[in-house]
This record gives C-alpha cells, structure tokens and sequence, in this order.
C-alpha cells in the first residue's frame, strides 16, 4: 500500500496542548495540536498495554497514557521510560483549508 | 506452616507487559473498566498537575517528621516514649500511601521533583522501585483478578492471622524481602518474572543491592552501639505504627469481588477527618484513583463530588468501613465464596467508553 494522504479532522476540533481520536480503516490515531499551534500524529494506542491515547493528558511536547502513566514525545514518538519501552509510530501531517491530514500507508 | 498456604490460582501464570520482551503482548481480557460520565474539558482540568500545592504539603509532612522525630529522640529513656515514637511513627507511615500517587508521576507538575519524593517515599517504606512499579503496573490494568493482580492483599479463604500480622508490616516487608534479596544477587523471582522485562532486570538488581546494603548497614549500625534506636527511626516505623495504613489499605478492596471490571465492586472508597487523609495522601478516594490514576491525588475530593451519584455508598470514616470489611473477612475464612456485594446506583448517565479497553491494534 503506497502512502495517501487522510483527512483526520478540523483544525477547530482539536484544543491547543491536546489530543483527539482518529480512527480510519480499522487503525486507531492520535491527532495532537502542540502549544505552538502545530498538528502531530502517532499511532492511538500505547505501546505498553494498547490504551487509547487520545483519553491521556497532553503537557509541553508529551502525552501521558491515562492508565499507567507511560509518557510519549508525541513529535518523535519517543517513549520517556518505564512502563512504555517502545516508541509511537508518527505519521506525517498538513494542514490545508482548515483541515487537518494524516500520511498513512507504507 | 504458621500461614495458610496462598491458592494456586492467585499465583501470576501469564506474561504482561506488552510493550516488552514479554510473551504477551497483550491486555489481559478484551472486557472494559466501567468509566463515570464526564466531559473531557473537565478530565483535562482534573488532572492538570502544580508544583506550589503538593510542595507545601510535602514540606509540612516532612517538617512534622523532623519534627516529631527530635520530641521522640529526647523521650528515649521514658515512658513518654511510647507516644511519642508512636506519633512519629505514625507520620513517617504516611510515607507509603504518599509512595503511591508519586508512582503514578501524577503529584508534582516537575518530574524532577516527583522523582525525589517518589524515590524517597519508597525507600522509607522499603518498596524497591522497579519491581514495585511493575507490579503496580498489573494491579491497575488487571485490579483483583485472580491470577493476574499480584497485589492482592487477601486471598479466599482469607487467612485470619496473615491479616493480623499485616497490623504489624509483618506480611508486606516479608514479601519486600523476598523480593530484594534474590534480585540483589541476580535471580528473578517467579512475580517479577512474569510482570519486570527483561530490560529493566538490571536496573532492578542494583536498585535491590542498594536497598540490601542500606538495610545491612542500619542492622550494623545498631549491633555497633548496641541499641536498636536507628531502626526505631528508619523502616521501624513501618512496623510499630502501622494502624493508619493497615486499616486504609485492607478498606480499599478487601471482602469485595474478584475479577469484575467495575472499580464501584472490587474498590472502596471513604471519607477520612482531614488530619487522616492528609496523612493517607487522599488515597481513600481509592475508586476515584483507580478510574482516572493520572489525577492527581489533591483533586480527588473534587472528581468524587462530581461523579458522586454513579458510585456506591461513600463509607464515611475507617469504623464505618472496618464494621463491613472486618466481619467478611471473618466469614471468608471459611466460606471462601463470600464478598461484599455492593449495591450500586441506577444507571443514569453512565457510559461504557473504548478509554481502557483492549482496543484492536493499528494495521501495520
């Protein structure tokens, strides 16, 4: 599957220093909106136990899993330490006309 | 054997961790934790974490630990020693429920500072924090299920004298024990096997040789002069002045029921005077704590208002509660299939949400 380009949602549906759900094609993606007012995309689950992200509280450039804590650099999708291990996908993003798109595929 | 020998079935038998070496990759059921109705804009306001609330508490609770210790250190030699040792120790105990809520990163808005009362907090009550924050780990994604939870504190056919010791430490530092000194030479114990990865395993053998030689050294310290003063300030308190923390602990899930999704049947919550629930660090909110643990411990009072009348009965202070958890242990000890059934609200505007769940795995 060649990489395509998904409209994820509106730039409005998503706060500053926060994080929505996007799910497409039986995938599950967490849509961030930074301080900066730039949009970043991962994966929606936590690497550690599969929790949904976009239920976790949003700080500076991190995201913390709201079961156990585990932290994410949502930019680099680089885990912080213990429980997370391992990395978040990240997913290129754009913003165009108001709209908010995701790069997803191989 | 002094102790009932603990069912087999409560013994850790499946890997976790998914994002480890672990076999199992995997939460461990594809059932959801029942979640209170309330708006995302509030969560997010609930679990904002600041530094300048948790700080004045901290350096109260210290101050009053300095302080109770220097009243207790100058009565050594008197009657007026026992309270006094008993006041003290009962401020320093407060160390473990504060351990609890720093474990999750959700006290201070500074990690750094989270981190130093986090590791301090562990040390007084002797928990080595890498094991413990696995095993932890298991306890929030799997709370009182049988084989799965390695915290539960009693198991069926609840044994009597097991939970008597516990008014003393005596069963908790055991299991600490058991724990440390293996990891500090290198072997794994069958729990830590099944919850710690293998990547942290080196960490968490330093950790315990660090934790084993600060306990040999105090025990020196105090075969030196003779005197067993240095354990009645460090770790000793745990032991002698346990009753807080004994009566909070066995309230928050003992006599109730094992492997239900629901926190409102497996997890009490009480209300305390607020000399108690400052010492206990609010973890009587304990529901509360278990459904949304990234809140922190200062605004669980509020989130109890606001989810009130979706939980069970509030039990409003430790005679309240001990007058139902003491009696179903009692009748547990020989009727192993007995708990608490508690009654819950009609379901209003409650709903289930995908948050914990074992959701499907994005495609690759």
């Amino acid at each position: 599957m060649s990489k395509i380009w998904v409209r994820a949602c509106a730039t409005s549906d998503v706060d500053e220093e926060d994080v929505i759900r996007f799910d497409h094609a039986g995938s599950t993606y967490a849509i961030y909106r930074s301080p900066d007012d730039e949009f970043f995309a991962t994966d929606g689950l936590c690497t550690h136990e599969r929790v949904h992200l976009a239920d976790g509280l949003v700080m500076d450039n991190i995201v913390e899993c709201p079961k156990h804590n585990g932290r994410f650099d949502y930019r680099t999708g680089a885990a912080k330490g213990a429980p997370v291990c391992v990395n978040l996908r990240t997913y290129a993003t754009r913003v165009d006309g108001g709209d908010v798109f995701i790069e997803i595929g191989d | 054997m002094l102790f009932k020998k603990v069912p087999e079935k409560y013994s850790l038998s499946a890997d976790f961790s998914a994002n480890t070496d672990l076999s199992v990759a995997e939460p461990s059921g594809d059932q959801t934790w029942w979640m209170p109705d309330i708006k995302r804009r509030e969560l997010k306001q609930l679990m904002q974490r600041q530094d300048r609330k948790p700080l004045f508490n901290y350096l109260l609770w210290l101050t009053l630990l300095v302080g109770t210790g220097v009243l207790a250190f100058f009565t050594l030699g008197t009657w007026w020693a026992v309270p006094a040792f008993l006041l003290y120790g009962t401020i320093y105990s407060s160390c473990d429920p504060r351990s609890h809520d720093l474990g999750h990163g959700a006290t201070f808005k500074s990690r750094w500072l989270n981190a130093i009362f986090c590791n301090l907090c562990l040390f007084m009550t002797l928990k080595e924090p890498i094991d413990w924050r696995w095993r932890h780990t298991r306890h929030h994604t799997d709370t009182i299920h049988v084989g799965l939870d390695p915290e539960i504190l009693v198991t069926r056919p609840a044994d009597l004298l097991r939970i008597a010791a516990d008014f003393f430490f005596i069963m908790q530092a055991k299991g600490e024990l058991k724990a440390i000194i293996p990891h500090a030479f290198g072997v794994v114990t069958h729990d830590a096997s099944h919850y710690v990865p293998k990547t942290e395993w080196k960490k968490m053998f330093w950790s315990s040789r660090f934790y084993l030689a600060c306990i040999l050294g105090v025990i020196a310290w105090c075969v030196a002069i003779g005197s067993i003063v240095p354990l009645l300030f460090i770790w000793g308190p745990r032991f002698y002045a346990n009753w807080l923390n004994y009566f909070g602990f066995l309230s928050q899930h003992a006599g109730l029921a094992e492997d239900s999704y629901d926190h409102r049947l497996n997890t009490r919550t009480f209300t305390m005077n607020p000399v108690f629930e400052f010492l206990y660090a609010n973890l009587n909110y304990h529901i509360e704590h278990h459904i949304y643990p990234s809140i922190p411990y200062y605004n669980l009072p509020v989130l109890h208002k606001m989810i009130k009348e979706e939980l069970p009965y509030t039990y409003t202070g430790l005679v309240d509660v001990s007058r139902e958890v003491l009696p179903v242990l009692w009748r547990q000890a020989h009727d192993p299939g007995y708990f608490t059934s508690r009654t819950l609200p009609p379901v209003k505007a409650s709903r289930v949400q995908p948050a914990f769940s074992a959701a499907p795995a994005p495609a690759e």
